[in-house]
């Protein structure tokens, strides 16, 4: 009990963690030590951003220059494309659309490239479809096999998570430099696969610390070129987003249910399908909304708490800032816009959050940007990305 | 003269350059402070991606540089005066455009209404018994695990049913040797009974006291269940659903969010579709094929009325997810089915 403990090796969290749960009355000179550490830190942290902050050649906002009239007409000739080849031609579909949102988007004045070639993501997609197909149809053939399908995708999950990533970053470029995905298996079946399933036993109260693992597993193994991305995020933030989005969505849940309950006695009396149907519609309505509104919360908060805590090192710093109001106002009209249209306003809607985004995204250009090394490609295809895509798996930060 | 910037081989640095395209041949890339000549580029050896929108027009050079040329006519006619861009023209065409915004929304009816359940019949077809009997036997003894409990209905009423149903079967221009009848109870389902693909129909002992002693309506029901048998209703379904899920995702599910939820939507109300279509024919066949028992179709419809008036809301499933058509035409349809009959 009394051995002396080194802090001087604690990290700044540990120290923070260190003093929240020290016992002052009974350790006085320890919580006095670790008051003094925290204070040299934090005098260091001022001295770092000063030192940075000098470093900063340029800020500006990103810019995103998409028409949604052009990229419709895109889109549609595209889509037509696809429907009547059956869908082979999605693959160049693909390509197509996601070269006018990348080529579109400029920070710094250059612009992103999409690189992807379009026959290697029809491969991908045959042996995705091929898969899904086995899946589904052992699935519903065996309620049994359903389980060791289930165990054979829990592992597997991991796998295309990182082999995903690496081909999205393979193909995506700018100023002439690569973007690059160096997670390995193992960490990735512990961030993706282990902690949410234990996660389980804290009842999901840990479960936006799993969240928070997830991104840092994400941004910390990306690279642009030679440098690297590296994040500082707090699992503070994460509760707080998480305990705050479900908050929001408590009250959307029951009002819409408590408004619903009103018309349940009369169905059941009058047996009429048409008023059931409308409960159902009410009910998806309703799902839909709050859904929509705590994950629009939730999004804002954690893009903003990311690009605030992450720096692409010695090349830029990030700033967001999304409005959880704003943001959600954004992806409920364009909820409401792609049901009214029956899907034709989803390049406009598309469009619509890109500038948004664009707009409440600063960036600010490190003394190094100019200074990127491109590394050597890696080996990476679109089978991986396609899989994922086709089993649902959502590779998305935040 | 025309602008662009010069991204240079291996690294990201990058400088404003000047192009002269004057000779047919080479490409002149010029400092746009300076107006020094940086490079000459043969035209044959430059990669250039294909013409999109108005973005810039991205051209690889040999030695891994990159050219991002800002769009206009003039350099397009020097840069793609060997490729024919036809998506360009096409994606630029008022008319064409016009055409897709009309076709697309035809085709995908024609494809998710007639191409795909077409497919499915042959896909089912396909499938070997061995899988058909596998596949029920999986999902009975599952079933039996989860949600269906051993019949408590009296020996002797089983038996009564079971052999009226086995003799009616013989009535029907199907392959009798197929079917199997059992009673189940279940609070589950409900009033209700099901079929496998592999012919077993499950009956449950509230859907029999429901209609206790009116053999015609059961009748109705059991005939019913035998359609969605011959017509190999859940193979069909199988394959429905895995194409139409496919398709929906690689059509709308490439950018996640809100767009995923709207996919996820769709799905649900395209499979319905699906669903409701099978269980048209089920009631059909039940409705065509009824007058060779020696019912008429009067009695289809008024079991479903009973139903009705029974399970309602109480089947969560049927609430949540509409995946049968809605009583009422069900009705109606059995009703007009009678007098059509009798008017021939």
């Amino acid at each position: 009990m009394d051995a002396k403990i080194d802090f001087s090796t604690y990290s700044f969290q540990e120290l923070l963690e260190a003093k929240s749960t020290i016992d002052k009355q009974e350790y006085p000179e320890r919580a006095q030590e670790i008051e003094e550490l925290i204070a040299k830190h934090q005098q260091k942290q001022t001295k770092d951003q000063q030192a940075e902050e000098k470093l900063i050649v340029r800020e500006g906002h990103a810019k995103f220059h998409g028409d949604a009239k052009e990229y419709f007409s895109i889109w549609i000739v595209n889509l037509l494309l696809t429907i009547v080849t059956l869908g082979i031609y999605s693959a160049w579909a693909k390509v197509r659309n996601n070269r006018y949102m990348y080529s579109n988007t400029e920070i710094d004045g250059h612009r992103f490239s999409y690189l992807a070639d379009p026959i290697q993501i029809l491969k991908g997609r045959v042996i995705a479809i091929g898969l899904f197909a086995i899946y589904y149809f052992t699935a519903s053939s065996s309620p049994f096999a359903v389980a060791i399908m289930f165990v054979a995708l829990f592992f597997a999950t991991p796998f295309l998570v990182c082999q995903s990533l690496k081909f999205r970053m393979k193909v995506t470029a700018y100023r002439n430099v690569r973007f690059s995905f160096k997670g390995q298996y193992g960490r990735a079946l512990l961030v993706f696969c282990i902690y949410p399933a234990l996660s389980v036993f804290t009842l999901y109260l840990a479960f936006p610390w799993v969240l928070k693992k997830m991104d840092e597993f994400v941004i910390d193994n990306t690279q642009f070129g030679d440098k690297s991305f590296c994040s500082l995020l707090s699992g503070g933030s994460y509760f707080a987003a998480g305990l705050l989005s479900v908050l929001i969505a408590i009250p959307f849940t029951f009002v819409p249910l408590f408004l619903l309950g009103a018309f349940e006695p009369e169905t059941a009396k009058t047996a009429e399908a048409g008023t059931s149907y409308l409960v159902t519609l009410g009910t998806m309505f309703s799902y839909l909304l709050v859904y929509t509104i705590a994950s629009s919360f939730y999004q804002a908060s954690i893009r903003n708490h990311i690009f605030g805590s992450t720096k692409l090192v010695d090349v830029a710093k990030f700033e967001s800032s999304l409005d959880f109001v704003n943001l959600a106002w954004i992806n409920l009209s364009n909820l409401l816009a792609l049901i009214l249209t029956l899907g034709f306003a989803m390049p406009w809607t598309q469009i619509r959050k890109m500038n948004y985004l664009c707009d409440n995204t600063k960036v600010s250009i490190l003394e190094g940007a100019d200074s990127v090394m491109s590394s050597p490609d890696g080996d990476s295809n679109a089978i991986g990305d396609e899989v994922s895509d086709a089993f649902d798996l959502d590779i998305a930060l935040g | 003269m025309y602008t662009a910037t010069l991204y240079l081989t291996g690294s990201s640095k990058s400088l404003p350059v000047l192009l002269n395209i004057d000779s047919r041949e080479f490409l002149i890339v010029k400092d746009e402070s300076s107006n020094q000549v940086i490079t000459q580029v043969a035209f044959n050896t430059l990669k250039t991606h294909s013409k999109l929108g108005n973005l810039p027009r991205e051209v690889h050079l040999p030695d891994n540089q990159a050219l991002h040329i800002d769009a206009c006519e003039a350099v397009d006619n020097w840069l793609f005066r060997s490729t024919s861009g036809k998506l360009y023209k096409l994606e630029s065409n008022f008319r064409f455009i016009l055409t897709s915004i009309l076709l697309v929304p035809l085709c995908l009816v024609g494809i998710f209404k007639f191409v795909l359940p077409a497919m499915a019949i042959h896909f089912a077809d396909l499938v070997p018994e061995y899988a058909t009997e596998l596949a029920s036997n999986n999902t009975m003894l599952a079933l039996n695990k989860s949600v269906l409990d051993p019949s408590e209905l009296p020996e002797n009423k089983q038996q009564y049913y079971i052999n009226r149903w086995q003799q009616m079967v013989t009535q029907l221009p199907v392959d009798h040797h197929t079917f199997q009848f059992q009673f189940k109870k279940s609070e589950y389902f409900g009033a209700n009974a099901f079929a496998l693909p592999n012919g077993t129909i499950v009956v449950t002992d509230d859907l029999v006291e429901l209609l206790d002693g009116q053999d015609s309506l059961l009748a109705a029901i059991i005939l019913h269940e035998i359609g969605h048998v011959v017509e190999k209703h859940s193979m069909r379904f199988i394959a429905e659903s895995i194409i139409s899920s496919l398709a929906i995702d690689y059509l709308i599910g490439d950018l996640g969010g809100t767009i995923e939820v709207f996919a996820g939507v769709s799905n649900t109300i395209v499979q319905n579709q699906f669903s409701q279509d099978l269980e048209w024919e089920a009631d059909n066949f039940s409705l065509k094929n009824i007058h060779l028992v020696g019912y008429s179709p009067k009695d289809f419809a008024t079991a479903m009325q009973k139903l009705s008036e029974q399970s309602k809301d109480s089947n969560q499933l049927d609430a949540l997810l509409h995946s049968h058509p809605l009583t009422k035409q069900r009705i109606d349809n059995a009703m007009n089915f009678n007098s059509s009959k009798k008017q021939n």
